[in-house]
């Protein structure tokens, strides 16, 4: 099929919409409500152009043949701009002084100021403390809402009222907290505008790095590593491990460790719980690491509560070795440790202040920063990434297999617990450890694979909304023996604390250095860990162990969020 | 008043499109040149064919679009309290057409009055009901201009946000609960069973007169009469000095001669609509009008899209400025530039009508405007 | 289909019997029309005519549309905001009377026009306004 695009011949597919087209031909329609992972809306009416002597919204017409599409006149270019003016009128003034999408499409649309006075004054929702929203900064894109609903059918938010006076308020009016929110921030990786942010702790944390006399600790997550590189200006995908730690120490930060090497904890320890829960037949095993889709199962699905791994995420596994093992090894009290992680996620930071998160008597982790407030910690102390040479993760908790770097991404949790589980009930290891069948983009990855002469089911879902069908094919008796579940499409890579303007392409290549990382290591599978097996002969004992239950496992409330 | 398009059919003209096909029915209504009589003006028998084509297994609807919240707007009104059984036999005709079972007729809240009037009607038609399977529920809305949009109409009968829906598909596609649905507004569905008693005359229609007048009222109009004729039986006070048609149809100056024509409207940059004329005369301000019409519109944005949203706030407040007689020669030119914005920009009809008074008042009434501005 | 209940009506039996409908009752009705919650909260924030909190005793709303104002709504409208002592849009102290303005009601033939507690009242005159309120208790 083919259409020009202000004069130009170009081929296209059926069923693409005019934006796609023009982009593939790099020209550029400028967007704000369009989002590359979401339905177009046409909310904004910013990506106006004239299809067949009509003007028409870009982003939800489709292509039809031999259309003459003009994208550049002197009338567009005016009605653009007076749309995008509406809108930046419509926001605080706040808004239009930092770098956002709405600021970007001003550029472009040759707009410096807004032509109309703000007129929004209404109350910021910061009670949750994973996500603060603040309605000033709002333009109604409606990705959020969207977001919420239709990718992670948890619908904690939604359009209230009409006109001018409608805003994005969580369902009865409550406040986010009152919610159903499971605290993924994916609204949060969506939004323009900044409306909806993680719960800030960058000041915190600067705060807290120039208190004297304390040891500062920090942790990074595995798909951190892959993604922090896009905010400073890198290429999606750019591996910047050695970098983040030698700036981290730059930062102030004493002793820098890996996220990788509690993943491999996780997997030691949870691989052990599929054994006995097969021995015990009590499959299927739920995942625990995403502390969004345990409050979405605990919210939605009580009755599968019992089927979740007790095994805590790396995250708070890492926090409960940092302020026990490693306090014990420096001979300091845990609370002379800031301990501080920096994760893909915003459901991470309400995860660190559960109440029975204190496996060292105090809180274990004491501030967890999204990737994209790691970013914006090293621009305020002007610590350029790129320029840094590589440093190495500090002993004794530094030490990770490819099985640990894996748990950035969807169905990574799963081959990386297979790998394991293989050697603990076969007796012997896997022929080929690339696990293929948990890869790949698919909402819902199902299959089998026979250890023993025994065959197991296991399905990978990311995406709440794609858990959610999962798990309703469980209710009515389908059995599946293992089950990997991340609430944010893609696994971590595409968290809700990911840069901004993630979409499929960006995920991809942060899953292809994922598993770089993985073919990169020596060791790839997590009982190889001679770190892990070090910690568990001189300190925990052995996988399971009373010990490790108690430092490295939790429990869950009977309903509802956890607290 | 006295109209043949309110005479009672008492069931004639259903029974005789009963012994139709589905097929010679459309044909027949197609014959008649019926349009839609909500605004739109849409050939019946063309959405009736649609819907009949639309693939999909299941069940079909058909819906009477009662929302009548047009301003200066109220001879659906008219119809359900003089004709009520007229509209259920149309409506019966229609679910003939998808065979149908379940109907609705979308009530506004304002009317809820009349709904015994419309109850006592289908209790009437009970035995055309029964004996076809068909289930007539009423649905009364509770304030919102925008669930007269035949596709916002769906989303609020769902109990979803009624907010509209792209189009296409359009409601004969894909309509209420996703299924082939026949949206038609009241007169149109009146007009169906006369149709078939060869009563129905496509050059007549009703048309709600409002405004400055001494008798305001619902008067039948044949296309061609002149304005002044129509004026005349309904006694101005005043001199009348502009048309305005409904708050979506823009606002034209009085010509005695001006034959009622759509084009004739058209061709002075306004649309008749419904045909709701309100009637202004020399005593009253067009810019003190158009900014009660941004009001409402202001009022009325379901706030989906951004230029109906924020755009029409913005031509609130400066109508508001210049009606103060604070606003100033680029204020007018700022008004014009979202005016055209709204009309080629917003989602719907109604953002794209929504500008029609400023755009039509600016160009007919310029110096109405010029006189407040400095 | 069989059985379900239409969200828009059953929010409007629930305001006419309370005069509002609350959380609880809203998570009701959606349950039985088959709508998520979300979704239903979202549709009952749009209408006009429905709350979410309890507001006054009365309504009186007066239509403001170009018709009833070229037929002297503003008077009505002014002459209401001083008897009750309240300007439009807001509630008596007292919580007895909300005083608002309501888009075209379709009785422009008979304006001005009102609404008092959803019943229509037309070609109303100070006169028969005062009579209007004085039988409301």
């Amino acid at each position: 099929m083919h259409l020009t695009i202000d004069g130009k011949y170009i081929e296209c597919r059926e069923g693409e919409t005019i934006l796609q087209a023009a982009r593939k031909n790099c020209i550029d329609i400028p967007t704000l409500c369009y989002h590359p992972m979401l339905e177009p809306e046409g909310r904004c009416r910013a990506c106006l152009v004239e299809a067949n002597g009509k003007i028409v919204t870009s982003c939800d017409t489709a292509v039809q043949g031999g259309m003459h599409i003009i994208t550049d006149s002197e009338k567009l270019r005016r009605m653009r701009r007076d749309a995008v003016d509406l809108i930046a009128s419509s926001v605080s003034p706040e808004t239009i002084k930092e770098e956002n999408e709405l600021t970007d499409a001003m550029k472009k649309a040759g707009l410096e100021k807004p032509s109309f006075k703000n007129y929004k004054k209404l109350a910021k929702d910061n009670s949750s403390n994973a996500v603060w929203r603040n309605n000033n900064r709002c333009i109604a894109c409606g990705r959020c809402v969207q977001s919420c609903s239709s990718v992670q059918s948890v619908d904690a938010i939604t359009f209230a009222g009409r006109s001018n006076e409608m805003q994005v308020e969580g369902v009865e009016g409550e406040p986010l907290a009152k919610t159903a929110c499971v605290s993924c921030g994916q609204c949060s990786l969506v939004c323009p505008t900044n409306a909806i942010t993680e719960a800030s702790e960058v000041k915190k944390v600067e705060k807290a790095l120039k208190e004297k006399g304390k040891l500062k600790v920090v942790q990074i997550a595995p798909s951190v590593r892959v993604s922090l590189g896009e905010c400073l200006g890198m290429e999606p995908g750019r591996i910047v491990t050695g970098k983040i730690v030698a700036a981290l120490k730059k930062a102030g930060f004493d002793v820098v460790f890996d996220t990788n090497f509690s993943a491999d904890l996780t997997i030691v320890e949870e691989s052990n719980e599929f054994v006995e829960r097969v021995k015990g037949g009590k499959t299927p095993l739920f995942t625990s690491c995403c502390p969004a889709w345990i409050d979405f199962c605990c919210q939605f699905y009580p009755e599968f509560i019992p089927k979740i791994s007790t095994a805590k995420s790396p995250q708070q596994m890492m926090g409960a070795m940092i302020k026990t093992f490693y306090a014990g090894k420096r001979g300091i009290r845990p609370g002379k440790i800031t301990s501080v992680s920096v994760m893909p996620c915003t459901a991470k930071k309400k995860e660190a202040r559960l109440k029975q998160m204190r496996a060292s008597g105090v809180q274990d982790i004491d501030f967890v920063l999204t990737t994209r407030e790691l970013a914006m910690l090293f621009k305020k102390k002007g610590i350029g990434l790129e320029k840094m040479s590589e440093s190495e993760f500090d002993d004794p908790l530094g030490e990770s297999t490819g099985a640990g770097a894996i748990f950035g991404v969807t169905g990574g949790v799963m081959e990386a617990a297979l790998r394991t589980a293989y050697f603990l009930i076969e007796g012997k290891e896997l022929e080929d450890i690339n696990l293929k069948m948990t890869r790949g983009t698919k909402g819902l990855k199902e299959f089998e694979i026979e250890i023993k002469g025994e065959k197991f089911r296991a399905a990978v879902a990311h995406g709440l909304a794609n858990a959610r069908l999962l798990l309703e094919r469980i209710k009515k008796g389908e059995h599946f023996h293992f089950v990997e579940v991340r609430a944010c499409p893609g696994g971590c890579i595409g968290g809700g604390g990911q840069p901004k303007l993630t979409d499929w392409g960006k995920i991809s290549a942060r899953a292809e250095a994922i598993y770089a990382v993985d073919s990169g290591k020596g060791q790839r599978k997590s009982h190889e860990n001679a770190a892990v097996k070090k910690a568990y002969a001189e300190f925990l004992g052995k996988p399971g162990s009373e010990k490790a239950k108690g430092l490295l496992h939790r429990s869950y409330p009977e309903k509802g969020k956890a607290e | 008043m006295n109209s043949a398009l309110l005479e009672a059919s008492n069931f004639e003209g259903l029974k005789k499109a009963l012994e139709k096909t589905p097929e010679e029915i459309i044909a027949i209504v197609k014959e008649s040149s019926l349009k839609g009589r909500g605004g739109a003006g849409f050939p019946t028998g063309l959405k009736w064919e649609a819907a009949l084509k639309a693939g999909g297994e299941g069940e079909r609807f058909v819906l009477c679009n009662a929302d009548e919240g047009e301003p200066g707007t109220f001879k659906d009104r008219l119809i359900l309290t003089k004709a009520p059984l007229n509209v259920i036999e149309g409506i019966l005709i229609a679910c003939r057409v998808l065979d149908a079972k379940k109907a609705f007729i979308y009530l506004r809240g304002e009317y809820a009055h009349h709904r015994t009037a419309l109850d006592r009607a289908i209790k009437k038609a009970k035995p055309y009901l029964g004996a076809n399977g068909i289930d007539i529920s009423v649905v009364l809305g509770e304030g919102a201009y925008i669930c007269g949009d035949e596709t916002a109409i769906l989303n609020s009968i769902e109990g979803k946000r009624p907010e509209p829906r792209k189009k296409p598909p359009y409601p004969a596609e894909k309509g209420l609960y996703g299924k082939p649905t026949i949206v038609n507004n009241v007169e149109t569905f009146a007009m169906v069973p006369l149709i078939f008693l060869g009563k129905f005359d496509s050059n007549k229609r009703l048309c709600s007169l409002s405004g400055d007048l001494h008798k305001a009222g619902v008067f039948e109009i044949s296309e061609g009469k002149q304005a002044g004729t129509l004026l005349e039986l309904a006694e101005p006070i005043g001199i009348p000095k502009a048309l305005c048609f409904g708050a979506s149809g823009g606002i034209i100056p009085f010509d005695p001669c001006m034959e009622l024509t759509e084009a004739n409207v058209k061709e002075r940059g306004a649309f008749p609509g419904t045909w709701s004329v309100i009637v202004i005369n020399h005593e009253h301000s067009i810019v003190e009008l158009c900014r009660s019409i941004q009001a409402f519109f202001v009022h009325e944005s379901c706030g989906y899209c951004a230029p109906c949203r924020e755009g029409n706030l913005r031509m609130l407040e400066l109508l508001e400025k210049i009606s103060k007689g604070k606003g100033t020669k680029k204020d007018l030119q700022i008004l014009r530039e979202l005016s055209a914005l709204l009309e080629s920009s917003c989602f719907c009809a109604l953002g794209r009508s929504a500008p029609l008074h400023v755009s039509t008042a600016l160009r007919h009434f310029f110096w109405e405007f010029e006189e407040k501005c400095t | 289909m069989a059985g379900k209940k239409i969200l828009l009506n059953e929010l409007g039996l629930e305001q006419k019997r309370k005069g509002f409908v609350s959380k609880e009752k809203l998570k009701e009705i959606a349950s039985k029309a088959c709508v998520p919650e979300s979704e239903a909260f979202s549709a009952a924030t749009f209408y006009s005519f429905l709350s979410l909190e309890k507001r006054a005793k009365h309504s009186v709303l007066v239509c403001n549309c170009p018709s009833e104002q070229l037929k002297g709504s503003e008077k009505i409208l002014g002459f209401l905001e001083k008897r009750l002592k309240v300007k439009r849009g807001n509630a008596t102290k007292d919580k007895k009377f909300y005083l608002g303005e309501t888009s075209c009601i379709g009785l422009c033939d008979k304006a001005p026009a009102m609404l008092v507690d959803g019943k229509p009242h037309a070609k109303v005159t100070i006169e028969k306004t005062k009579e209007i309120l004085g039988k409301l208790k």
